[in-house]
């Protein structure tokens, strides 16, 4: 389309269609700094794309943490089933922080189960070293396994100062964190996620109930991980 | 060529304890890290018992030697343990030998193992247990028929 305009006879558009010929006269004038301009653009397009990854692709990977979700708490027809979520978390290396180094690991939420209650501002520090990793997920990444962390105290009472500590310390997560922000969950399952082979991230499953939640829950990420680690592959 | 065998990821991973920032869990193997079928066959064209381990994924493996008789296969990506290719002509290994020699080239593989992949340990100590358990199935095929 540009190159039509900068070939574009201005006189014959002008006698023709007299309001394009400002425009065609001024795309043809600017066009120095248009096309170089435009190049740009497309190429940034192309980077955040590429990082971000193609919305199709996240709706997959949505409908597969819905999947997993349903699955793992879908024999609770007595709650709601957004007490009970997935959250894909992806690992970084760098991210803005001024309590860890920023260049030590982190884990970022970048999916969730369910239509409610979806955003999430929620993310740990995940260096490899296991003492350092904070949260279930840091841990999760750190240990390089499954792990489940279940009968905490409910956050949203007005906790004790023991029970509190209790909260924070079998959650790993510091005073700060824990008060920063609205935790809610009183059972956590932990899973690391692969993509070609390596580490990419971890899915944490957390529930409103107090009761552990049970291996075969975190069986059926198998009947999700094939797919999960080609789409995550592909980005 | 050997029919793979079904396991148990339950059976195969029994979990193991870790203490962390003083709790105490109970932590179980990456999914991607449980071995799913075995197989032990005889490769004619190789000229090798070989033992095969299937996980989630389908990778492709590079080969490390451990020595000049055993060698393993190691996920590209993973460092999975995804094979093991063991000359038992020159071995003149019976099955115990066999499995000691295996064991200890899985001991070093281990050993040679840095930062992220020594996560990996306990997949291999999982697939030592499988060949552990289902030894006289894996071993019939040990020489050429």
């Amino acid at each position: 389309m540009i190159g039509a305009c900068l070939k574009a006879n201005t006189e014959a558009v002008q006698e023709r269609f007299a309001a394009l010929a400002a425009p065609l006269v001024w795309t043809q004038s600017h066009a120095w700094i248009l096309l170089p301009a435009l190049a740009l653009v497309a190429g940034a397009s192309q980077v955040v794309r590429r990082t971000v990854g193609e919305p199709w692709l996240w709706d997959v990977i949505h409908s597969l943490l819905d999947d997993l979700q349903k699955q793992a708490f879908g024999d609770v027809p007595s709650e709601p089933l957004h007490h009970h979520r997935a959250t894909l978390f992806k690992h970084v290396k760098w991210k803005a922080c001024s309590s860890h180094w920023p260049g030590s690991g982190w884990l970022i939420p970048v999916e969730r189960s369910g239509h409610t209650a979806r955003k999430t501002k929620a993310f740990f520090h995940a260096p490899d070293d296991a003492d350092n990793a904070e949260g279930v997920a840091g841990k999760t990444w750190a240990c390089g396994g499954v792990l489940f962390v279940s009968g905490l105290p409910d956050p949203r009472t007005n906790l004790k100062k023991k029970q509190r500590e209790t909260y924070i310390r079998e959650t790993w997560v510091s005073e700060r964190w824990f008060e920063r922000r609205d935790c809610y969950a009183r059972s956590f399952c932990g899973i690391p996620v692969e993509a070609r082979g390596q580490p990419w991230g971890v899915i944490v499953l957390d529930s409103r109930n107090e009761k552990e939640i049970g291996k075969e829950a975190a069986n059926y990420y198998n009947l999700i991980a094939k797919q999960l680690g080609l789409l995550l592959g592909r980005r | 060529m050997g029919e793979w065998m079904k396991l148990d990821p339950d059976q195969v991973d029994k979990g193991r304890m870790l203490r962390i920032k003083g709790v105490e869990i109970n932590v179980f193997l990456s999914p991607h890290d449980v071995p799913r079928h075995v197989r032990g066959y005889y490769d004619d064209k190789l000229d090798r018992f070989v033992i095969e381990f299937n996980y989630l994924d389908d990778e492709d493996w590079k080969r490390s030697s451990q020595e000049p008789n055993l060698s393993l296969r190691l996920g590209r990506n993973s460092q999975r343990l995804l094979g093991i290719e063991a000359n038992v002509k020159a071995l003149k290994a019976g099955a115990v030998e066999l499995k000691l020699h295996i064991e200890q080239a899985v001991s070093r593989a281990i050993e040679g193992l840095s930062g992220q992949f020594q996560k990996k340990a306990a997949s291999y100590e999982a697939a030592m247990g499988v060949i552990e358990d289902r030894e006289s199935q894996l071993f019939e095929e040990m020489v050429p028929s």
